[in-house]
């Protein structure tokens, strides 16, 4: 079969295996790259959100096109076609709940999954398009996608680690060890523009903690400052937000 | 579309049987998969999912087609994508090491719940298509899928050590090898109460290992650095 533009956009079984062959692969894609960073989600959960997402979108226009023909009857006598969008509009909303799912707030006030969260969403988005046949679309989205996967993380990763900002995370065994800590910021040049402490709760579990945020000064990696200050005997447990 | 399906568009006797039996034997197959490797929903509730979606659609075709009521055929089954959701985001579990689980499951009860959808509207090829391209995800890709994550670059690693000196020395030796320390999380644990001076420290890292840098490479050395205890990959 010829593959035009126009037969492109009826609807044929052949038609139907390219749109959710291009939706599963445009979904892997960005699920690659999750992978690739040890991730929660793989990319076949992608594949599968975003073929499950095209698929809403060819069962609409399939039900449109009954409409005109084995349906037309029941057309005419209620007077209403179908809206091809509805089953789509709820992906969005659907996904939006599985990816809230994914978003977990850990114990030391960090908020950590929300890149694999909006991966999801952004994966069933091109699926509806891929669906509705939009191949424009998905010759434009596809070279942004790849450079968002490759060449993005790697700019962020740069600018991240010459980065003389960090915000750390302590736990301490008492409460009057923060002066000691922010002595010891002094002495190493650190210099603390914002401090959040959580004070120790009445039940003895909880030790006190605090999230410093920190501008180191010039060569001092990151790493080595976490070192440093997990040396202090006071200090209980160290991370970086 | 396949001519030998056309009589079966409208909602009939035969239609009905064809399309709840379909959307059985898909959910059945989905759910089969996940049941054999253990997961939290399997058979029975992708049969359910999928049977139960299916019965949308199909009523709203029967309210449309042969009650003649003038409705969006796409209203109730709309609404079970996003409940699907819901339900969905209730397989997924957070582990007490942060580690988020029962995501694929997630989306494949999801898509199962789209498919039966599919089936229940008379969409026979896009349903059948849909459930064997997911079986091919499910199973095959799978493989490739532990593959990758078994080459990943990015590394969890759990090391126990006694000492402070410990951990410049773990420093110095990622720093030797280019190996990058992408996170890391320290917490320091007393062995008794009592006793203040004998602690012991838990250190979590996130590595990312140069390519060619095998993972033997790294757990000998750090371990016989004197003062770790033990180091476990994550």
């Amino acid at each position: 079969m010829l593959l035009t533009a126009e037969t492109l956009k009826n609807l044929t079984f052949d038609t139907i295996l390219l749109r959710l062959l291009t939706a599963m692969f445009l979904g892997g894609l960005v699920g690659l790259e999750r992978t690739r960073k040890n991730q929660p989600a793989g990319f076949r959960t992608f594949m599968i959100v975003s073929m499950g997402a095209a698929l809403t979108m060819i069962f609409a226009i399939f039900e449109f096109n009954l409409i005109s023909e084995d349906f037309a009857r029941a057309a005419i006598v209620t007077g209403v076609s179908i809206d091809v969008a509805r089953y789509s509009a709820q992906v969005i909303n659907g996904i939006g709940f599985l990816a809230a799912g994914m978003i977990l707030v850990t114990g030391q006030q960090q908020i950590s999954g929300i890149t694999t969260a909006s991966s999801l969403m952004a994966s069933a988005c091109m699926g509806i398009a891929a669906g509705a046949g939009f191949y424009e679309c998905v010759l434009v989205v596809l070279p942004v996608v790849l450079i968002s996967i490759s060449l993005l993380p790697r700019i962020e990763e740069f600018i991240q680690e010459r980065s003389p900002h960090m915000s750390l995370y302590v736990e301490f065994k008492d409460m009057e060890h923060l002066g000691s800590l922010l002595v010891f910021f002094k002495e190493q040049k650190t210099q603390v523009y914002e401090i959040d402490v959580e004070e120790q709760a009445n039940n003895d579990r909880t030790l006190p903690s605090a999230v410093f945020a920190l501008r180191l000064p010039r060569k001092v990696h990151h790493a080595d400052m976490i070192a440093m200050v997990a040396a202090r005997s006071y200090v209980m447990s160290i991370r970086e937000l | 579309m396949l001519v030998w399906f056309d009589d079966l568009r409208h909602v009939t006797a035969h239609a009905i049987v064809l399309r709840v039996f379909l959307s059985m034997l898909s959910g059945g197959l989905i759910g089969l998969e996940r049941s054999f490797k253990r997961r939290p929903a399997g058979f029975r509730t992708h049969i359910l999912v999928c049977v139960g979606a299916c019965i949308t659609t199909l009523t709203s075709q029967f309210l449309y087609l042969n009650l003649h009521y003038p409705t969006d055929m796409a209203r109730i089954g709309a609404q079970v994508i996003a409940g699907m959701g819901f339900i969905g985001a209730g397989t997924i579990i957070v582990t007490r090491k942060n580690v988020v689980k029962g995501l694929t499951t997630a989306a494949g009860l999801w898509a199962a719940a789209i498919i039966g959808l599919c089936f229940g509207g008379g969409f026979y090829e896009g349903g059948g298509l849909a459930t064997v391209l997911l079986l091919f995800a499910e199973i095959l890709l799978s493989k490739v899928e532990h593959k990758m994550l078994h080459r990943a670059p990015e590394m969890r690693y759990s090391i126990t050590y006694e000492k402070n000196e410990a951990l410049p020395a773990m420093m110095s030796f990622f720093r030797l090898h280019k190996i990058r320390v992408d996170d890391m999380e320290i917490t320091r644990r007393h062995k008794a109460k009592e006793e203040e001076d004998s602690s012991y420290v838990t250190a979590l890292f996130t590595l990312r290992l140069p390519p060619r840098f095998k993972k033997n490479a790294l757990v000998e050395p750090i371990g016989a650095i004197d003062g770790v205890l033990s180091i476990d990959e994550m």
